[in-house]
């Protein structure tokens, strides 16, 4: 009988033990998954920008803190305005959208035109554009906003945050991809 | 009685074995996330370096932090010919080179990464912008 119950208690608590571990194991191959789904579309999001800005056109680009634009050839993309924009989403956390025109509205206002989220979940999004110095000894700077009509700046910076923690900024040239 | 003493212990030894498998997996994930970043990191101080190269730069390393994972970035420059025959001393400006190599090194082990750039050397050095905070 003692026999019995000592087996019954070992057997329940190695059991305990195993689902424990099981549910451990799972939770940490969902964050995982979770994980990899996330740099699946960092890693497009950014090809993407990278992609179209090697076909921009000189002209009409703009750019603030928020959202970066500018005139893209590349012949899958058309050539249009391409807005890469930062939005805050609901939960206090950010996402990376792409719009590919801006049409006017029925009134003659600007409409959001229709546009697809990139990346979502993101603890920060934003755009920064370096100002090449008159002189070259001086430091050049990062600007938080570039006005159309100047020219695309010398360097442009895309600053991410995963719900994990900072990623690497994605950094392009204006004389090259 | 043996027989599910038994049947505990193979049960157990299997959801070790699962255990391992996933925490492999997790081992390996972390590592294709941390190789990613590095090599985003790299590529991004790459294109910072080749646009605004500096003659002089500081040889020690930049500390960087991205998912709770410590990375230090070096960037060296160095003045190279296009024919590794030719004397650089002897050569027009015009037939040399920048190469600008940028190296990643995070982890305990630790792993690394490194890019490799040519640029043409311009008629003057300049400064690289202040790193955003």
């Amino acid at each position: 009988m003692i026999e019995l119950l000592v087996a019954i208690s070992l057997a329940t608590i190695i059991t305990l033990l195993g689902v424990s571990l099981m549910r451990t194991g799972i939770n940490s191959s969902v964050v995982n998954e979770e994980a990899l789904v996330q740099s699946q579309a960092v890693r497009d999001a950014r090809r993407l920008l990278e992609y179209a800005w090697s076909a921009r056109q000189t002209n009409g680009f703009s750019g603030d803190q928020g959202q970066l634009e500018f005139i893209s050839s590349q012949k899958a993309l058309g050539t249009l305005p391409l807005r890469f924009a930062c939005r805050p989403g609901e939960g206090g956390d950010y996402a990376l959208w792409l719009y590919s025109a801006s049409p006017t509205g029925r009134q003659g206002q600007p409409e959001e035109p229709p546009g697809e989220m990139l990346l979502g979940q993101l603890g920060e999004c934003r755009f920064g554009f370096l100002q090449a110095p008159a002189d070259a000894k001086q430091p050049a700077q990062w600007k938080e906003d570039w006005p159309a009509g100047q020219g695309p700046p010398a360097l442009i910076r895309l600053d991410l945050a995963s719900l994990r923690g900072a990623l690497p900024p994605l950094i392009l040239a204006a004389d090259g991809p | 009685m043996i027989e599910t003493l038994v049947a505990l212990t193979l049960l157990a030894a299997a959801a070790g074995f699962l255990m391992a498998t996933l925490g492999a997996s997790s081992r390996l994930v972390r590592e294709v996330r941390e190789n990613e970043t590095a090599l985003w990191l790299a590529r991004s101080r790459l294109v910072e370096a080749a646009a605004y190269p500096d003659r002089s730069p500081p040889q020690d390393e930049r500390p960087d932090r991205y998912e709770g994972v410590d990375y230090l970035t070096r960037i060296e420059y160095r003045e190279v010919s296009p024919l590794p025959e030719i004397d650089l001393d002897k050569v027009a400006r015009a037939f040399r080179l920048i190469e600008i190599r940028v190296l990643v090194r995070w982890g305990a082990r630790p792993s690394t990464v490194q890019l490799t750039a040519y640029r043409k050397p311009g008629p003057e050095a300049s400064v690289p912008a202040a790193p955003v905070k």
